[in-house]
């Protein structure tokens, strides 16, 4: 099991170097005009990807649950959800290739930051099993996904609207659209996160009797909810867009990366089994 | 009175009501909230901030989701609501169904007379709304809903939970294997609604056996009771519970918690040659070679605290063997009086007092709740998930066509929000259209 545990971290730091040789060529290409290269960025990020995917599922079938126990596993998975959530929405909206220089390196620190704890095996607590646990856990990691897809336009928009005269911001689609990206893919992050919601109330229920308990994850989740409800609200109704918008989406940005990584280590949460 | 609908659907209104709510949670993650900590929890808080526990409590900070003034935020919530439903609802109606085409700006001048026009665009996914001169056409006109189920689905999670909140009964026991739980026995935790009546069970329920399985790693795989349900004396049903498993029964839905472990009965002798029976449920170790702890002050009288620990297995080596060690130790005026190391059949004096292991069993805890709702809530959620993917994800796209008297037709497109996003489909259309430029 230890040889086993070894090979997981080292493969990991193989799909991390993947994705950092990936990070170089992509922000060379975008800051610096080489077209090709930024293609090319493409390549050592899909092998990494098919490492990625190997990786988690062989260590999911060593440890017999999802990746959403250790502190290490929900990393690689999210980093994993951010890496295919970008190329499913690229595959649709093809100018979102761009965000691909925050995507990649997002990717790579969640997977090196994964690698420096510890791996080892944790047992799935009996309360934690069924379909609507990974469904409760998938959406918030494909919400995630989403975000890091908006914030990346909303600081794209801050970037450029500075009036600077880089070149490769001058490259990215004009302010508006760029603003628009932003709150659509804000909107799409809202939805994914109330499913979320739903499904984990539907496992608290089955699991506990109780679809909600106001347990500081759940607080959390919905207070993050609610604060990108107040961001779509005052877009629509109070027409904000621009810096305004963009400032207040990096806020609750902050606020949804707290209710993911942060509250879940408080220990009056029945949610303190995972992630410990 | 159209001021009162005016007022609720004011976008200020309702950002003021998201920001209230927030602000109650906020609240309420910051100053620990009394359901959640418990009677201990509370006492430990109010030794810890002296000055602020006592303002928090008249404030009734220390339980906000039952203060009435976020009770008045919900109740604003819900009238906000349906206002804001029911205008939903006509916008709704009029876009799926109404006449009226919008024709802004120059659009697309084509040769293509309207019925050819209606062809090519239904091939392109857009259906024909209304019978009007200016011919209207929609793809996506489910798109117009997405609002209006968001809203309803809103609504109906928000009165569900209050119903829920107001009608909920929920008992928790602890019950020893060979116990029995009989309608009308005092519930040691209970949790009751504003409007509910008394719980009393219709039946009587025994736990016949506990079973509880750890993994390799010693964490807990598997917990399971086997119930039997009493009509008076008589047994009438059995069946089993376990994690993850609840059991419907007779309006009842029954969860066994991950709450465990063995079940102690001691005989104890007074000093004076008093003999009772006294029963200690032990929370099940969490390792071979670590004792679970309890205190117990009230059973040997004032003054005396019988300390309890036990190990799962008296040679510490596993979990899984049916082994345990009880060990006592007596307390009096807080000077340990002695210990004695208990199996079945054992026994010890400390000071006087005698204590025999008489034998053990297992225990688990249960939880019977009794109330209805629940699909509101999940039904509601799925209709916000609903009306947001429709939203975001389908939004309409409008096509007007003005036949020419001169022959051929004037074409107006737009999209009902993101426009931007659809800007290839526009191109797409225009190119097909063959016709002159257009402004869109």
């Amino acid at each position: 099991m230890d040889r086993g545990i070894a090979y997981y971290v080292a493969v990991n730091w193989i799909i991390v170097f993947f994705y950092v040789v990936a990070t170089i060529a992509n922000v060379y290409g975008l800051v610096f005009g080489n077209e090709k290269m930024e293609r090319r960025s493409f390549r050592p990020v899909a092998c990494g990807f098919v490492i990625h995917t190997t990786s988690i599922i062989l260590w999911w079938r060593m440890v017999g649950h999802g990746p959403y126990m250790a502190p290490s596993e929900v990393l690689s998975s999210v980093s994993w959800f951010s890496i295919v959530m970008f190329f499913l929405f690229l595959l649709v909206y093809p100018r979102l290739r761009p965000v691909s220089i925050f995507v990649f390196p997002s990717a790579f620190l969640m997977l090196a930051i994964a690698n420096f704890y510890n791996p080892g095996i944790r047992t799935l607590p009996p309360t934690f099993g069924g379909v609507w646990l990974v469904f409760h856990i998938a959406f918030y990691k494909i919400a995630l996904g989403t975000l890091i897809i908006a914030v990346a336009f909303s600081v794209f928009y801050l970037m450029k609207g500075r009036g600077s005269q880089v070149a490769w911001l001058q490259r990215l689609p004009e302010l508006s659209v760029i603003d628009l990206y932003a709150y659509r893919f804000a909107g799409f992050g809202f939805i994914f996160w109330a499913i979320a919601m739903l499904a984990g109330s539907i496992w608290a229920y089955k699991s506990w009797g109780r679809y909600w308990g106001w347990d500081p994850v759940e607080t959390w989740s919905l207070i993050t909810w609610l604060f990108f409800g107040v961001y779509l609200h005052l877009r629509r109704f109070f027409r904000w867009n621009g810096s305004r918008a963009a400032w207040f989406f990096v806020f609750c940005f902050i606020m949804s990366l707290i209710s993911y990584f942060v509250t879940s280590h408080m220990g009056s949460s029945v949610h303190a089994e995972y992630f410990r | 009175m159209k001021h009162i609908p005016r007022f609720f659907l004011a976008r200020n209104t309702v950002l003021a009501l998201i920001l209230l709510a927030l602000a109650s949670m906020l609240l309420a993650s910051f100053i620990p909230q009394a359901f959640l900590l418990g009677p201990a929890g509370q006492a430990k808080w109010r030794a810890d901030y002296p000055r602020l526990a006592p303002l928090a409590e008249q404030l009734g900070l220390t339980h906000i989701y039952t203060h009435p003034v976020f009770a008045i935020i919900l109740f604003l919530t819900i009238i906000s609501l349906l206002f804001s439903c029911r205008e939903q609802v006509r916008l709704a109606l009029r876009q799926t169904f109404g006449d009226a085409a919008v024709t802004a700006g120059q659009g697309i001048v084509t040769s293509l007379g309207v019925t050819e026009l209606t062809s090519l665009l239904v091939r392109h996914g857009y259906r024909r709304i209304g019978r009007a001169t200016t011919v209207r056409m929609v793809r996506n006109p489910w798109g117009y809903w997405g609002n209006v189920l968001f809203h309803a689905g809103m609504l109906v999670v928000i009165v569900s939970s209050l119903w829920i909140a107001l009608i909920q009964q929920r008992g928790s026991i602890n019950l020893a294997e060979g116990e029995v739980f009989t309608p009308g026995q005092e519930w040691p935790t209970l949790d009751l609604g504003l409007l509910a009546r008394p719980f009393v069970l219709d039946q009587g329920v025994r736990l016949d056996r506990t079973d509880y399985e750890f993994g390799p790693s010693l964490a807990v795989k598997r917990v399971a009771s086997a119930l039997t349900f009493f009509d008076g004396d008589t047994p009438v049903a059995s069946r089993t519970v376990a994690v993850n498993q609840p059991l419907d029964y007779r309006g009842l839905r029954i969860y066994q918690r991950l709450e465990f472990g063995h079940a102690f009965y001691l005989t104890v002798t007074t000093p004076d040659g008093r003999r009772s029976v006294v029963q200690l449920l032990l929370a099940h170790p969490d390792k071979p070679d670590a004792a679970s702890y309890a205190d117990y002050p009230d059973k040997l009288g004032k003054n005396s605290v019988l300390r309890v620990k036990y190990f799962a297995d008296a040679e510490k080596r596993s979990l899984n063997r049916e082994n345990p060690l009880l060990v006592l130790r007596l307390d009096e005026s807080g000077t340990e009086r002695g210990q004695v190391y208990l199996t079945p059949g054992k026994e010890g004096t400390i000071a006087g007092y005698g204590f025999r292991l008489e034998k053990i069993g297992r225990w688990s805890g249960l939880t019977f709740v009794k109330l209805s709702g629940i699909p509101g809530i999940f039904v509601g959620f799925f209709i916000i998930c609903l009306g947001g993917v429709l939203h975001y994800f389908t939004p309409p796209r409008e096509v007007a066509i003005c036949s020419s008297p001169e022959g051929g037709a004037r074409v107006f497109w737009r999209a009902n929000r993101f426009a931007e996003f659809y800007r290839e489909e526009f191109e797409s259309l225009e190119a097909q259209l063959s016709g002159e430029k257009s402004d869109g």
